[in-house]
């Protein structure tokens, strides 16, 4: 019976299909736009996501509180300090540095650039892999021995040289105040998407190069923060727990409180970038969710018309033996197919835009099937609930005024 | 015209129409029984009495005319003997049924199963072809899909229209359109055959044809019950009823019935009813 109320239904829209459509395109916008919007929020969710695995997810800084006001030399880190923290924790950070680093103009002959000079350990590529274009990399004897070698990025190696095999030249910079001659011992390149682009900000008229951390930074040096990886093979809540752990460890060391200090997580960022987008696209969703409400008063409407146009089809049924379920049953069918219809086509057209933009920006996008079995499911609660009025007016009618009614 | 197989609705079919649409068996001779039956409108200010005190039997077999003016009460009639309405006081027994202790889902049970309707408009469901709009009452006696479309084809050929089974109401003429609504009215063999002014609409041609076949069906066991004010159409029965202002004024046997296959225009038989009326 359902099957036969069914074909029914689809003979009485085919019947009047412009009508249909036109009814139908309250819903198909509806639940277009709610699939569109929704997948959009989860497509920038997965490329935040992304963004942070490629910058490194375990990556942390932690820092005496810049609120403090009563701020002591000893509050700041020393060589020591590092040491001895990769000393406690041992496997759990994978990598550690003082994070230091500084502008300068790297001078040649004939060209001068200026520079974000980044001071780095040799380890920082297993943390940080960048390609290696040209030469090497830092090397454990560029650290110890505090050689004046830098590797630069294959753009700036152009701006600067001319070329970006650039290996063996040389460039002068005064760093701290100290004039000194470097020697390019690689030249790296960083692969990045549009969208990391767009997020990390371009080099610009900005050259940018890793030196020896040793460089900048002076065995009795104090500094503001302590850059760490941890190991990424740590899961969520374990991170976390050693994040609390070293806070309160690098508390007790200072004297002071855990609370004293901050540290700024990359997964703490994350998580926040992430409930903010769920929230925004919640709430867009949400707005786009209300076309949906008067969609279904367009389906109510038409529906309103259709069973007036039809009274006397129903008394006809009526008088046939139809019971007041019977009809009642037949006018839902058709609102509720009328409604999921809309869905169904406001899904592909939703979905296929966000594809197609998605692939034409060069953008994977994430389409979860939970807001599809959503989407659907609504639009046909929502062809129900306002099929339900017109549906009982049909059922209720008396089949003696029905007949009688031209 | 072929001789219909008897059909009977399969046993578990019958159980799932059951639940509380189940219609007491009773085994009876008369097939409509009115006692006392009244029925008034109540427009608010004034009441109108539209039928008054009426006592009536038909008995199985019977081929009866319901004659008079409009206003007389034979509308009113013809929508409780077809159980779209309910009588105000009185009783009304259709083959053994008291209509009036029936709730609404048994009243479209009885609709469904005892009463075949033939209307002045034909009432075909528009955009469906001929077979489906036979298969309507069958549909909804849940009646399984291969059975009823057979017995469907068999009725339309029963009608005449064997070779018109797929057209739509507004691809057939008048006289094709009631014959198909003839058909419609006989797919679950109902007991009684209810005509509401069948010819109303059909040219004279037409109207002997569908007539004819009112007494074809008569012949062949069916009780018909046709409301008319054609003289011509009513010489077709053999019991003619007059109601006049909500009451019966005349109840007599059509002594001189119109054979079927008689001439065409032939108008004898009529006259001396009508003088018995005051």
């Amino acid at each position: 019976m359902l099957l036969e109320n069914m074909k029914m239904a689809f003979t009485a829209l085919r019947a009047n299909k412009m009508r249909s459509f036109l009814t139908m395109l309250g819903i198909i916008i509806g639940i277009g736009s709610v699939i569109s919007i929704v997948s959009i929020g989860d497509t920038m969710r997965s490329m935040f996501s992304s963004l942070y695995k490629d910058i490194g997810i375990t990556q942390a800084y932690l820092g005496i509180g810049y609120w403090m006001d009563d701020v002591r030399q000893s509050d700041y880190f020393t060589m020591d300090d590092l040491s001895r923290i990769q000393e406690v924790f041992g496997d759990k950070i994978s990598y550690i540095d003082s994070s230091m680093s500084t502008t300068a103009d790297a001078v040649t002959k004939r060209n001068k650039l200026k520079f974000n000079f980044n001071g780095v350990d040799y380890r920082y590529q297993e943390v940080q892999p960048v390609d290696i274009l040209y030469g090497r990399y830092l090397n454990e004897g560029d650290i110890k021995g505090r050689r004046q070698n830098a590797v630069i990025e294959a753009e700036s190696a152009r701006r600067l040289y001319g070329t970006e095999d650039a290996v063996g030249r040389t460039f002068r910079a005064e760093i701290f105040g100290n004039m000194q001659e470097y020697t390019v011992v690689g030249v790296y390149e960083k692969k990045m998407s549009a969208f990391q682009k767009l997020m990390m900000g371009t080099p610009g008229d900005t050259g940018t190069a890793y030196v020896p951390w040793t460089l900048l930074t002076w065995p009795n040096d104090h500094f503001y923060y302590c850059h760490f990886f941890a190991d990424v093979t740590l899961t969520e809540p374990e991170l976390n727990a050693f994040y609390d752990d070293l806070l309160a460890y690098v508390a007790r060391q200072k004297e002071r409180k855990p609370e004293d200090f901050y540290m700024e997580t990359a997964i703490g960022q994350m998580g926040q970038v992430d409930s903010m987008m769920a929230g925004l696209s919640m709430a867009v969703g949400g707005i786009a969710a209300i076309s949906l409400i008067v969609g279904g008063i367009g389906i109510m409407n038409i529906m309103l018309v259709s069973v007036t146009e039809r009274t006397r089809e129903i008394g006809i049924r009526k008088a046939l033996g139809a019971r007041t379920r019977d009809v009642l049953i037949q006018f839902l069918t058709e609102s509720a197919i009328l409604s999921a219809c809309g869905g169904v086509i406001g899904i592909l057209l939703g979905g296929g835009l966000v594809s197609v933009v998605g692939l034409a920006i060069g953008v994977p996008t994430v389409i979860k099937p939970g807001v599809i079995l959503l989407a659907v499911s609504f639009s046909a609660v929502v062809g129900i609930f306002f099929g339900l009025y017109p549906a009982s007016k049909a059922a209720k009618s008396d089949p003696i005024e029905a007949l009688r009614y031209e | 015209m072929t001789e219909i197989r008897k059909f009977s609705i399969p046993g578990f079919v019958k159980k799932r129409m059951g639940g509380p649409v189940s219609l007491p068996e009773v085994e009876t001779d008369d097939l409509i029984r009115l006692v006392n039956l009244c029925k008034v409108y109540d427009t608010g200010a004034i009441k109108v009495v539209g039928l008054n005190n009426i006592n009536l039997t038909i008995k199985k077999g019977e081929f009866v005319a319901i004659m008079g003016q409009s206003g007389s009460g034979k509308s009113t009639l013809m929508n409780i003997l077809g159980c779209l309405d309910r009588p105000v006081l009185g009783h009304y027994y259709l083959d053994g049924i008291d209509i009036s202790s029936l709730n609404q889902d048994q009243l479209s049970r009885i609709r469904n199963q005892k009463i075949g309707f033939v209307f002045q408009s034909f009432n075909l469901i528009s955009r469906t072809p001929a077979v489906k709009n036979v298969e309507l009452p069958m549909t909804y006696a849940h009646v399984p899909k291969k059975v009823r479309h057979e017995r469907a084809i068999e009725l339309l050929e029963r009608v005449g229209l064997g070779q018109r089974t797929e057209h739509m109401p507004n691809e057939m003429s008048g006289g094709q359109r009631q014959r198909v609504a003839i058909a419609r009215a006989l797919a679950n063999e109902p007991p009684l055959i209810l005509a509401d002014e069948p010819t109303g609409n059909l040219d004279t041609a037409s109207s002997i044809e569908i007539m004819e076949l009112f007494a074809k069906l008569h012949e062949e066991g069916a009780t018909v019950v046709v409301v008319t004010h054609e003289e011509e159409i009513a010489a077709f029965t053999e019991r003619i009823i007059r109601f006049r202002d909500g009451r019966i004024v005349s109840d007599r046997r059509n002594l001189k019935q119109r054979i079927p296959d008689a001439v065409p225009h032939s108008r004898e038989g009529k006259e001396e009813e009508t003088e018995e009326c005051f």
